[in-house]
């Protein structure tokens, strides 16, 4: 077999992803995490618990490598004890990482209380006999390190990051340096760190043998196990695998993970540059510990069955840490599935549930911890209840999970809870229906456990139970304030909140699920009204706008500066109630979404006298009482009439999802950036899990009845100039309705092919425009500011 | 009028004709796409016997790691080249792009100037000619890649760039753009996505790949093609999860003892044990995949077709013993000149 492997990337090249998003998705927190895997006993283990969003569990994200509980550096340690704490840690740190060979050098033949310029401080333990041997090893190590290190910002260039060759004349002569001092030193700590030095120098350089060489008759004859001793083992192994010798590198690499945890995340590494330690590296392991240490790293793997490497370990040790470590990962893949966060766009959810290769792999993990559980031998009894309890819950077995978990009591708190976690869990689960009682408890458990990603599961289950049990209110409630019906304005969400909130004796979760809305009853009344609104019932809407107060504003908008990451609010062209502008009942010839009012509706119309009693600024009661008024005068076959049809037009125009007031009736607090429009799926799905993602967008455009006041305007009105203006708006309805019947993109359209958008039976309103009405004032002005129908004129 | 139409329908294939005997055989060459450079007895039989003269070898690839774009799976080369010409590609994700502005794709475009030319002269005593980008870019990271490829460009003066089309950025070119580049490579495989193609051939359908270069003749690009021999396994653990391993072909499985075969293609583990480098445990599933002469004769005659009269070569993914040996030297040759 060749010693090849081709790049793992060309699985990516294999094919095309056009699905992702390109925003930052966290794997972590896309299910809930409801089993602790820091529940393992060694918790140097714990970087091998699992994540998919860092490179190991609890590692920062900038810098994978470092852990919050290693941030203790265990080579200064073994340096503080050398020189018995009698240096402070600061110096120590540039005596060992940072001083110079120079530096050093006139620090140690002048003997100088500070060599000028440098961070080197004296201390008298320096110079002391141990002292003086530590600055004469440190030299020959700085001497070394030129062939050890790679440059630290090489961020992987190799060009940038290539280590220093060295020659083999270098070589002889740097190890002839490190032999003579190995023979004068006297200390054994400062030996054993030769030897390291020796060994790794040997390794760099290529010569492999030699390294070896050096560990069996430099290292070993110490008989010094401390942290260098480790370090070295760690450079014989790369040397042993090298020499393709993988059986003894795989025994070093391990005795390396099992002896110095410093190095764990090193020792892994190296097991996933090549597959050669897995696959040639068994045979020589002697110990249970060797054993269960290589079986852990081998089903860390993400691709292995850890099932598997779990059953090998148990038969060699029940009791090892190891086998808790695969355990709780396990769990924790099967959580992922099983647990999965609903997505809000797929009808099907299976929370709760997962799929059949998820229920059989539980299987598998629950025979094999019923066999550790009944272990006598087993220290952790209490851990594995809990864990067996929890692959009951996860399995649907909700009776069994939650009878063994309340069969736990032992002095492991963090397991006792664990276990309580588990209880509630399934006992929610298994609620037929959440009544009084349930909330109860729900309330208690609330109120008494605080954990993010168990409330994240309480809130999802209670919510679609409520849901299923048309409990809208309350279902709506576990995951909204009243912002989420602005883009649905769904009415029997409306109607039981209503209720809800007028219900005198509410419980302790139903006080906690109305809290979420202040001053619920009158944003309630505003919703309704405004969902009659949309709904074009404005004697409907006024009942419910008459409740509520004349000036009430609360929207604002939110800009976020990406530069500097921050969020500010300001009032927006919208306050979500009372500064409506009169020229929602005017038009413009082209106007456009990010024009001032001014600009945009210039059409003058609604401010004719007959029009006197429209505010220039209305709040929404108001705009039905206006609305209300219009609708009558334009049932008049008069000029009047046929103006107040002209506005009603403009109206529903501007209000429909092209209209320049489109966000009016959608909340939002501008016209241009409306995200509850666009970007997203517009139907709310049929069967929502629950509402978390909100109750969807309902559109509700009035094109139809603005065409049809347009047309009626020019058929009543004797006036030429009017009756161009009501069909020139109308045309731009032929166009969105035309748009709207297409099953394509409208970019790709108007890009690909913008002769349909000018054809004659796209805008036969042109047609009629051009014929009657070419000798308006109006029809001279829209053409120079029309490109559409410059375009149909010429053709 | 009529005589005008006869004569045209005489004067034709008489034009073909001649073409098509004036045109040389255009020999093949290969892609080499493995982390360790070292070309062994069989490849250089083949390379030799088929006078390939290019040689594509991926130098490592560009990925997104802690938000920053790294070179991942730099190859150490073991031997130089003295025979062909070297070509070093660059793989780059999509998600790169996804993640950089105009001042970090200056710097990688830098980076990898600096790269290129650090690990080239391990490879190749000759001069550099052409480099290849592979990425596959989509309409939201085309203005990214376009402009690194200009910037490479400014770079590199001297160079040819050249740049990996797929099948969709032939087909839906108008959205996905035409990359600035000398010339292109179509890569004529990867119809389906592996991990979820299902019973299709994820490596190459031919009726799929068809409908996608009707346009071919069109595309304002002078355009190689890179024609699939590689083979893969699919393989499935217990959970579901899915990864690829590659040149598996359904021989490799024949032992009963290790698999059972549970379809045309399709086997499920029995045992636990190493298939190369990955350990394989009971329940595993395993699908493979590989394409035949015949499938990849059509292909030829397809493209040739589509292509019209231009002239162009083909390219071999990827030069491999084991996947060389499923393919005459005289099958590649008329594969190569349809």
């Amino acid at each position: 077999m060749k010693n090849r492997t081709i790049s793992a990337l060309f699985l990516l090249i294999a094919f095309s992803d056009y699905g992702k998003a390109c925003s930052w998705h966290s794997e972590d927190e896309a299910f809930y995490n409801l089993f602790n895997q820091e529940l393992i006993s060694d918790q140097k283990l714990e970087p091998f618990l699992l994540t998919y969003d860092n490179i190991y569990y609890n590692g920062d994200f900038w810098n994978p490598a470092e852990r919050s509980h290693q941030q203790t550096d265990a080579n200064l340690e073994e340096w503080n004890k050398y020189f018995n704490q009698k240096i402070p840690v600061k110096d120590l740190q540039y005596l060992v990482y940072t001083s110079t060979v120079t530096e050093l050098q006139a620090f140690l033949t002048n003997n100088l209380a500070q060599t000028p310029n440098s961070g080197l401080t004296y201390h008298a333990a320096l110079f002391s006999e141990k002292g003086l041997e530590a600055l004469q090893y440190l030299i020959f190590a700085k001497q070394c390190e030129k062939y050890a290190l790679t440059q630290d910002n090489s961020d992987g260039w190799s060009y940038m990051g290539a280590r220093e060759k060295m020659s083999k004349p270098e070589f002889m002569a740097t190890a002839k340096a490190g032999n003579t001092l190995y023979a004068t030193l006297k200390n054994n700590d400062l030996k054993l760190r030769t030897a390291y030095q020796l060994v790794r120098l040997s390794h760099y350089a290529g010569f492999n043998d030699d390294a070896i060489r050096y560990f069996d008759k430099f290292v070993l004859p110490l008989k010094n196990q401390s942290l260098p001793y480790y370090y070295a083992l760690e450079q014989k192994a790369g040397a042993l695998f090298n020499l393709k010798k993988y059986a003894a590198a795989t025994r070093d690499y391990i005795q390396v993970f099992n002896g110095a945890p410093g190095r764990q995340l090193a020792v892994y590494t190296s097991f996933l540059m090549s597959s050669a330690l897995f696959k040639n590296g068994g045979n020589l392991l002697t110990t249970n510990a060797e054993k269960t240490t290589f079986y852990m790293l081998r089903g860390y793997n993400g691709f292995a069955s850890g099932i598997s490497e779990m059953k090998k370990i148990y038969t060699l040790s029940p009791n090892a840490p190891a086998l808790e470590v695969l355990a709780v990962r396990e769990m924790n893949k099967t959580e992922r599935e099983i647990l999965m966060q609903p997505s809000p766009y797929s009808g099907k959810n299976i929370f709760l549930k997962g799929d059949a290769s998820t229920q059989a792999y539980l299987k598998k993990l629950l025979t094999l911890t019923d066999i550790i559980v009944n272990n006598k031998y087993i220290v952790r009894k209490d851990f594995w209840k809990s864990y067996q309890a929890h692959l009951h819950f996860l399995s649907g077995n909700y009776k069994n999970a939650e009878s063994i978990a309340n069969d736990i009591s032992g002095n492991d708190k963090q397991v006792n809870e664990q276990a309580k976690v588990t209880a509630f869990a399934a006992f929610l689960a298994q609620c037929a229906v959440v009544g009084p009682e349930t909330e109860k408890r729900i309330y208690s458990y609330l109120n008494t456990h605080k954990e993010k990603t168990t409330e994240g599961y309480i809130y999802e289950l209670t919510a679609h139970k409520y849901l299923q049990q048309k409990d809208y209110a309350k279902a709506f409630l576990c995951h909204n304030d009243l912002s989420g019906l602005y883009t649905s304005l769904d009415l029997k969400i409306i109607d039981q909140l209503i209720t809800f909130y007028n219900k005198p004796d509410k419980n302790n979760f139903e006080q906690l699920l109305s809290a979420k809305q202040k001053n619920a009853m009158t944003y309630l009344y505003d919703l309704k009204g405004t969902h009659y609104l949309k709904y074009d019932q404005p004697e409907n809407a006024l009942v419910w706008f008459k409740k509520v107060p004349g000036n009430l504003k609360f929207l604002k908008l939110h800009v976020y500066d990406y530069i500097s990451d921050t969020e500010t609010e300001k009032d927006g062209d919208f306050n979500g109630y009372s500064d409506i502008s009169a020229r929602i009942f005017s038009n413009g010839i082209r106007p456009y979404f990010e024009d001032t009012q001014e600009k945009a509706m210039t059409d003058q119309v609604y401010k004719m006298p007959e029009f006197k009693f429209i505010p220039a600024i209305m709040n929404k009661q108001q705009l039905a009482e206006c609305l209300i008024a219009l609708k009558k005068m334009a049932k008049e076959t008069t000029e009047s009439g046929a103006r107040a049809g002209y506005l009603l037009g403009n109206y529903y125009y501007n209000t429909s999802v092209n209209g320049y007031y489109r966000n009016i009736l959608f909340y939002e607090p501008g016209n241009y950036y409306i995200s509850s429009l666009y970007g997203l799926n517009n139907t709310p799905t049929t069967t929502p899990y629950n509402y978390h993602y909100g109750t969807g967008i309902i559109q509700v455009n009035h094109l139809q009845t603005a065409y049809d006041y347009y047309i009626q305007t020019e058929r009543v009105s004797n006036y030429n100039e009017l009756k161009a203006k009501a069909i020139f708006q109308a045309s731009k309805i032929e166009l969105d309705q035309f748009v709207a019947k297409q099953n394509f993109d409208y970019n790709f359209v108007y890009w690909e092919n913008p002769r349909i958008l000018y054809a004659k039976n796209t805008r036969p309103l042109f047609g009629i425009l051009k014929q009657k009405y070419s000798d308006t004032k109006y029809y001279q002005e829209i053409q120079s500011n029309c490109l559409y129908l410059k375009y149909y004129i010429n053709n | 009028m009529y005589r005008t139409t006869v004569k045209h329908l005489y004067i034709f294939p008489v034009f073909l004709l001649l073409i098509s005997c004036r045109q040389p055989p255009t020999e093949p060459s290969f892609y080499f796409w493995e982390t360790y450079y070292k070309i062994d007895s069989t490849e250089k039989q083949y390379l030799q016997q088929l006078h390939v003269k290019k040689l594509y070898v991926r130098f490592f690839d560009i990925t997104i790691q802690n938000r920053r774009p790294t070179p991942t799976g730099i190859i150490r080369i073991s031997e130089k080249n003295e025979t062909q010409e070297i070509i070093p590609v660059v793989f780059i994700t999509n998600e790169t792009f996804k993640a950089l502005d105009k001042d970090d794709i200056h710097q990688l475009a830098v980076h990898i100037q600096n790269e290129i030319n650090y690990l080239y002269p391990i490879i190749s005593d000759l001069p550099l000619q052409e480099v290849q980008f592979d990425c596959d870019w989509t309409t939201s990271t085309s203005q990214q890649y376009f402009y690194f490829l200009q910037t490479i460009q400014k770079l590199l003066p001297e160079k040819e760039i050249s740049a990996t089309i797929r099948l969709h950025q032939i087909k839906y070119r108008k959205q996905t753009g035409i990359p600035p580049v000398d010339k292109g490579v179509l890569m004529y495989y990867a119809t389906d996505n592996p991990l979820t193609a299902g019973d299709n051939n994820s490596i190459l359908e031919n009726k799929e790949a068809a409908k996608y270069i009707k346009g071919l003749a069109r595309y304002p690009m002078k355009l190689d093609v890179a024609l699939p021999i590689y083979s893969w396994a699919i393989i499935e653990n217990e959970l579901g999860k899915k990864r690829l391993l590659n040149g598996i072909r359904e021989e490799i499985l024949s032992d009963t003892l290790l698999y059972r075969k549970t379809g045309k293609n399709t086997y499920i583990v029995r045992k636990e044990h190493y298939l190369q480098q990955v350990l394989l445990y009971p329940d595993f599933r395993i699908k493979t995949e590989s394409i035949c002469t015949e499938d990849l004769i059509s292909a030829a005659k397809e493209i040739r077709k589509q292509h019209k009269d231009t002239p162009y070569s083909t390219i071999y993914f990827q030069l491999n013993e084991t996947n060389l040996k499923h393919y005459s030297i005289q099958n590649l040759n008329i594969i190569s000149n349809p």
